[in-house]
């Protein structure tokens, strides 16, 4: 008996309120205060939207954040901005960090923003997402002298300190790493993750699962990651990557549990049941090991398409998720 | 008729800063205040403008400044049967574009952007204006598509819809015909590659003008070697905001078409000085790739997003390099 679970992988897009909200904000209109009030009533709306439809876990919806990268960049000494570049394959653009030092956190961005949410949603499990130290540095532009690998690794100490302020047996994190899927990316940190994740990981006495998504994760990679201590989860993309099945065929999951994106996160049509149901069951029938435990969860984040389709998009997850929990064994 | 010169002529990607009143009468049109005639007669000013900008930099082949599109997705899809409007996406930080839904077969309807090429033209003292569309490709991977559930179709059927316009400048006398495919870099892959020649094919075959391709920021050099199989005459690629990193690969695959040799950052507000662009040009020439004659000088991709002053800097500059290139390099 396979125990199914679902959750969005990550943020969700802003809504016409949080669009008017954020250039209030940044054309001086709104004092931070004033922002983050108001911000924290759409992020307990999402919440409750994730709670009502039995997400096994609550992402806040990382409204503010203008790229994965930005929260962290701009509360870092050592790093500043510079211009857009290309987002993986889509027509989105983050702005490129560029490090001239090892950075050092001024301030926690994941902080206690979790704790408001409670008060209005009750006890649940919440999952922060945070971007990967891999793919952290292999997106942002390296002024250090160093190599790479030394920046993956300051990063990672970085993000240890963000992540050790997060309090609460009831908070899981998740480390976001799409560069795994690109190979040019991916060989700026080769053969290191171990190393990498050795700064990251230390001390943090709660679940960490990791996520590869924009397509399949590399051979190469997918190996490194399960020699990777301290990780439960690995998520995979179901939808843009077809070989899944193949891939945990040859390496399994190494006692770790298996998350799946099948809901198409960066588009609009109405996922197909039945092709979300044979993928999954392709998994299962490759996947040798004790696979007790099947998380099913948006292939990206849903901050790629409208609103209203995101919010549609969680309800289809979840609806899916529990029609799979019955037909499938 | 004005006489484009032979060597190092200028030209410019499509897209001008708006001007304030055609930004209102976008606005007025959605609203449906005005009508699709009225606003193209209201929005002829706006034209007029960017075409004295033009002249007044000296530019030898102009645009019409796109100064009706309120992006170049969105305004054809509104103007073309099978889509319906769509919400907003976002593109970086704050900043949204609508992306338009395919809800139902392409089909074209009635000419789109004529009537504003047309303008341009008779005000252009006789300098010739690009006909300018934004590609099937594009088109498509900018657009939401709940119809077609294949990305090669929805692409065919849109060059089919494309052809129809180009059809139509081409009988109206463009001689310059530009589609803009910058999705394509988005997938630099030959899959891909195959996908947008077969459209060109559709949009180009049998067309009698000077055919040409804008790509722009991305890893072209993965896909230089079969994007030369295009039927076209000239590709238009930004170079200056990548410190001109796509010149050596040029050269490793023997590029043998015209070039539209991007050399304004249009992402910065910086004024290139005229040695600077003269030095990049040079650079161009002394790889010993092109003649003078196949080599269009202009910036690397529209130029919407600077503040007009900027803009117009920008262009003066740029045309004063290329006659400076005129005397020293031919
Ligand atoms: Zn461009």
């Amino acid at each position: 008996m396979v125990d199914v679970s679902c959750s969005v992988l990550g943020g969700y897009p802003r809504n016409r309120r949080v669009r008017h909200l954020v250039r209030d904000y940044e054309e001086g209109r709104l004092s931070s205060n004033e922002f983050y009030n108001a911000l924290m009533g759409e992020s307990i709306f999402l919440a409750g939207v994730q709670r009502a439809l039995g997400c096994e876990c609550i992402v806040d919806g990382m409204l503010e954040w203008h790229d994965i990268l930005r929260p962290f960049v701009n509360s870092w000494r050592g790093v500043y901005l510079s211009g857009l570049l290309r987002y993986f394959d889509n027509n989105f653009f983050y702005r490129i960090p560029v490090f001239r030092e090892a950075p050092e956190p001024m301030n926690h961005t994941l902080s206690t923003k979790f704790n408001m949410i409670k008060d209005y949603i009750g006890s649940s499990l919440y999952k922060a997402v945070i971007p990967g130290p891999a793919t952290f540095a292999a997106l942002s532009k390296n002024e250090t002298g160093k190599d790479d690998v030394w920046l993956a690794v300051k990063i990672a100490e970085a993000l240890n300190s963000e992540l050790r302020g997060l309090s609460g047996n009831d908070i899981i994190i998740q480390i976001d790493e799409p560069a795994l899927t690109d190979k040019e990316l991916y060989d700026r940190i080769r053969s290191h993750l171990e190393e990498i994740y050795g700064s990251l990981l230390p001390g943090l006495d709660t679940s960490v699962r990791v996520s590869v998504y924009f397509g399949c994760v590399l051979e190469d990679a997918y190996a490194e990651l399960l020699d990777v201590k301290g990780l439960d989860f690995v998520t995979l993309d179901g939808v843009d990557c077809k070989k899944i099945s193949t891939l945990i065929k040859e390496y399994g999951v190494k006692n770790r549990k298996l998350g799946l994106g099948v809901i198409e996160a960066r588009d609009i049509y109405e996922d197909d049941y039945t092709k979300v149901k044979t993928s999954v069951s392709k998994v299962l029938e490759e996947y040798e090991g004790d696979l007790s435990l099947l998380h099913l969860t948006t292939s990206t984040w849903l901050d790629l398409i409208p609103y209203e389709y995101a919010v549609r998009k969680t309800g289809v997850l979840s609806y899916y998720s529990n029609r799979i929990k019955e037909e499938v064994d | 008729m004005y006489k484009v010169p032979r060597y190092f002529p200028t030209t410019i990607v499509g897209s001008y800063p708006k001007i304030p009143p055609a930004e209102d009468l976008i606005r007025r049109r959605k609203r449906e205040v005005i009508g699709e005639e009225d606003f193209h007669e209201l929005v002829k000013p706006s034209i007029k403008v960017v075409i004295d900008d033009y002249l007044q930099a000296g530019v030898d082949i102009l645009s019409d400044g796109e100064q009706a599109r309120e992006d170049m997705v969105a305004y054809f899809a509104e103007r073309l049967e099978g889509y319906r409007g769509g919400e907003w996406v976002r593109i970086f930080d704050n900043v949204y574009f609508r992306k338009p839904v395919v809800v139902g077969e392409i089909k074209y309807l009635k000419p789109m952007a004529v009537m504003d090429w047309a303008y341009a033209s008779s005000i252009s003292n006789g300098r010739p204006v690009k006909a300018i569309l934004t590609g099937p490709y594009t088109m498509a991977d900018w657009s939401f598509d709940l119809y077609y559930g294949d990305r090669r179709e929805l692409v065919i059927a849109l060059a089919k819809v494309i052809r129809r316009e180009v059809e139509e400048f081409v009988k109206k006398g463009a001689n310059y015909v530009q589609i803009d495919e910058p999705a394509l870099s988005t997938r630099p892959l030959k899959e891909e590659v195959d996908v947008v020649n077969e459209a060109l094919h559709i949009i180009f075959d049998g067309i009698h003008a000077k055919k040409i391709v804008h790509i722009c920021f991305g890893k072209i050099e993965r896909i230089l070697e079969y994007l030369l199989d295009f039927p076209i005459d000239q590709f238009d690629f930004e170079f200056k905001n990548s410190n001109l990193r796509l010149l050596p690969y040029l050269v490793e695959y023997g590029f043998n078409k015209e070039l539209g040799y991007g050399v304004i950052d249009v992402h910065s507000t910086r004024v290139e000085d005229v040695q600077e662009i003269y030095n990049d040009i040079e650079k161009l020439v002394k790889t010993g790739l092109l003649g003078p004659d196949k080599i269009y000088v202009d910036p690397d991709c529209g130029l919407k997003r600077l503040p007009r002053e900027i803009a117009v800097a920008k262009l003066q500059n740029m045309v004063k390099a290329a006659e400076l290139a005129r005397e020293k390099l031919v």
